[in-house]
């Protein structure tokens, strides 16, 4: 268990840093943000006097050298747009993201997970294979169609829910939330329903087939003879055999939304952290860039670790050293 | 010498695959009846029905296969024609079976303990946890499992093949059974641990006065074991009586050439004698009697099937050509 964390926290730590570093040549390749931050009609004096203040006058290795340094005390540099240090920028977004992101795995598990215990359940039933037919769907339709399908039925069309933003919001920790309001909870619906359907469908698809797959094992059949009754069968021996793989499912795709919910918070107008990276990447505000990445791979390599100690604590035959090697 | 009454009696049970309206017959007209305390055994080549046999007795049969008629008494109820709620109620208390492969049929997420206190609560509603835990460990001891507590805790991985069907075997034994149905429980282990737990666990049936059906595809097996054996063949019983004549004195050509293509049970001197062609698949079953094309006795008799009738005192044969003459077996 030590020895499985300190190598994960190694691993993490090296991918961090490889990650870093490509994410800060490539945006350098990409330009100048001197150049942007200030005015055409700027003279280049006061250009290069920014450039000095941002530290890009510097010889390219000179700033990766000074980056790298600071990160190792944990300073990821100053925004060149907001003027602040990136980190707080990005955290100061990142509850947003991270409720968007919860939202819409809760709704996907509470969706998919008793959708498909019915279906691997009742494989033959015309409702089981409607409700497959949806989710083949659900799976394939892109994500920010979706969103603007929804948005356009429900809010614009209907006018039953707002187009965008985060509505009332309620401090608690010093941090806003929407879903503690249900002005806030009805900003939040739409667009956690347009990142759900996707994972939703995915997790219906993978216990159905789970379902089906644990049925026929001869354990279920063993327990059936057994005399035990029905509802514990499915419960304790079936549900618990299901629940493994999708747990692992649900934790790679929560992952993901947190990553990736940029075009969706875009489409909704939801101040989240990634609609800051999609204007931070347009105004080449570099720091931004990086600290984000930097922010969503250690967020994944955290998830893969909870998951896999979860995973670890479900299925006994996992030990975390083979769980390591195998992911 | 008067012979107990019937603990089980399974008469004229017909299983069919349903696929749309039509009806594939799986088990036709399997009948059999098991006093208390015998071992019989059930042989017959793979795909001859035999598993289908148990899960039928066990009300176990899932859609698309079903019980199309017959019965199936046990004690004088008909177990086919009772509902769920109650053949639950005997199963694993008053039948209980074991299955095959050990590394499948105990749950791989679960303990031990909680796989056999399970067992023990669904039949003893009162019984407390520390009873069952202790009743549990007392099963396994019973059936040879060193360290019996420590066994509790484990999981089933943690186990060996040898230890997971004594864990399964204990697990049936549990509520001290009047039947178990045992299908080839031991095919899937080492030769070695095989002829142990054969040993033992025939030993307690006998102990107990449990009756026991004991399903192999394995003649030679069931001839040193059992007290009485059915032949199965595509999904019929086609021979059955006590096992000293059936082995020693096969009357319908499919056993007779069963047990001819045993090396250890061809009769001396001569060469084995392998059965020609192979059984026929589901819904391809001939009409008559089905063994007629591989048969070198068929004649056009045989074209409608041949009821099972008795042939010796004891020994039913459904064949038109019976042997009457017996095996000479090696010394
Ligand atoms: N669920 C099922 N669906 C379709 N066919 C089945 C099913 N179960 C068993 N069968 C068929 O019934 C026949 C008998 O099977 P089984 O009882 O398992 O044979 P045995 O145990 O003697 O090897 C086999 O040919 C098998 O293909
Ligand atoms: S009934 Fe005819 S074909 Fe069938 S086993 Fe007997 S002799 Fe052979
Ligand atoms: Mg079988």
């Amino acid at each position: 268990m030590i020895s499985f964390l300190a190598k994960r926290i190694m691993q993490a730590v090296a991918v961090v840093l490889a990650t870093a570093s490509m994410v800060f040549f490539a945006v350098f390749i990409i330009g100048d943000p001197a150049q942007l931050l200030y005015s055409q009609n700027a003279s280049a004096a006061e250009v290069e006097a920014a450039r000095r203040y941002l530290g890009l006058d510097l010889p390219l290795y000179q700033q990766y050298f000074n980056f790298m340094g600071g990160l190792l005390h944990g300073d990821l540099g100053r925004s060149f747009v907001y003027g602040k240090p990136a980190l707080g920028v990005i955290l100061q977004r990142l509850p947003a993201t991270l409720e968007l992101a919860f939202a819409s795995v809760v709704l996907a598990v509470v969706v998919g997970l008793p959708l498909g215990l019915y279906c691997g359940l009742n494989p033959r039933t015309i409702r089981s294979r409607l409700i497959m037919a949806v989710s083949a769907l659900g799976v394939s339709l892109p994500t920010f169609w979706i969103g603007i399908i929804i948005m356009l039925a429900f809010a614009v069309n209907l006018r039953l829910l707002p187009t965008g933003g985060r509505g009332n919001t309620l401090t608690v920790l010093g941090v806003p939330w929407s879903f503690l309001t249900i002005d806030g909870l009805r900003h939040l619906l739409l667009p956690a329903a347009s990142l759900a359907l996707w994972q939703a469908s995915l997790i219906l698809r993978l216990t159905r087939a789970g379902t089906e797959e644990v049925l026929r094992q001869d354990y279920v059949r063993f327990a059936r003879a057994k005399g035990i009754a029905p509802g514990r069968i499915l419960w304790v021996h079936v549900l618990k055999n299901v629940l493994a793989p999708v747990v692992t499912m649900v934790g790679l795709s929560l992952g993901g939304t947190i990553a990736f919910s940029i075009v969706t918070e875009s489409i909704f107008s939801w101040p989240g952290a990634g609609k800051l990276l999609i204007d931070s990447i347009y105004a080449f505000d570099r720091p931004i860039v990086v600290a984000y990445l930097m922010l969503a791979v250690t967020i994944f390599v955290l998830i893969n670790t909870f998951v896999d100690l979860i995973y670890a604590a479900i299925d006994p035959r996992v030990t975390l050293g083979a769980a390591d090697s195998g992911s | 010498m008067s012979e107990p009454d019937p603990i089980l009696v399974v008469s004229d049970l017909n299983v069919s695959l349903a696929s749309g309206k039509r009806m594939t017959p799986i088990l036709r007209e399997v009948s059999f009846a098991l006093r208390p305390g015998e071992i019989l055994g059930i042989v017959g080549e793979s795909g001859s029905g035999k598993s289908l046999t148990a899960s039928a007795i066990m009300g176990l049969l899932e859609p698309p296969v079903r019980i199309v008629s017959g019965a199936v008494a046990f004690k004088g109820r008909d177990l086919a024609a009772l509902d769920e709620k109650a053949v639950r109620a005997i199963r694993g208390n008053e039948i209980a079976m074991v299955f095959q492969d050990p590394a499948m049929s105990l749950n791989p997420l679960l303990r031990i303990e909680t796989q056999m206190v399970e067992s023990i609560v669904a039949h003893d509603r009162g019984c407390s946890r520390h009873a069952a835990r202790e009743r549990a460990r007392a099963a396994l001891e019973t059936v040879g499992v060193p360290a019996a507590a420590k066994r509790l805790r484990a999981y089933p991985h943690e186990l060996s093949g040898g230890m997971r069907q004594r864990v399964s075997i204990a697990i049936a034994m549990l509520h001290s059974p009047a039947v178990i149905i045992a299908d080839e429980p031991t095919t899937a282990l080492d030769v070695t641990i095989q002829a142990q737990i054969l040993d033992e666990m025939t030993q307690l049936c006998r102990k107990n006065g449990t009756a026991l059906i004991w399903i192999s595809h394995d003649l030679s097996l069931l001839s040193s074991f059992a007290d009485r054996i059915c032949v199965m063949y595509a999904g019929r019983v086609i021979e059955s009586g006590p096992c000293g004549e059936v082995i020693g004195a096969p009357r319908h050509p499919y056993s007779r050439g069963l047990i001819l293509s045993v090396p250890a049970m061809a009769r001396a001197g001569k060469d084995i004698e392998p059965i020609p062609g192979y059984p026929p698949r589901v819904g391809m079953v001939p009409s008559g009697c089905a063994f007629r094309p591989r048969c070198h006795r068929a004649s056009p008799a045989c074209a409608v099937q041949p009821p099972l009738q008795t042939v010796a005192s004891q020994q039913s044969a459904a064949c038109f050509h019976p042997f009457d003459d017996k095996l000479q077996v090696p010394a």
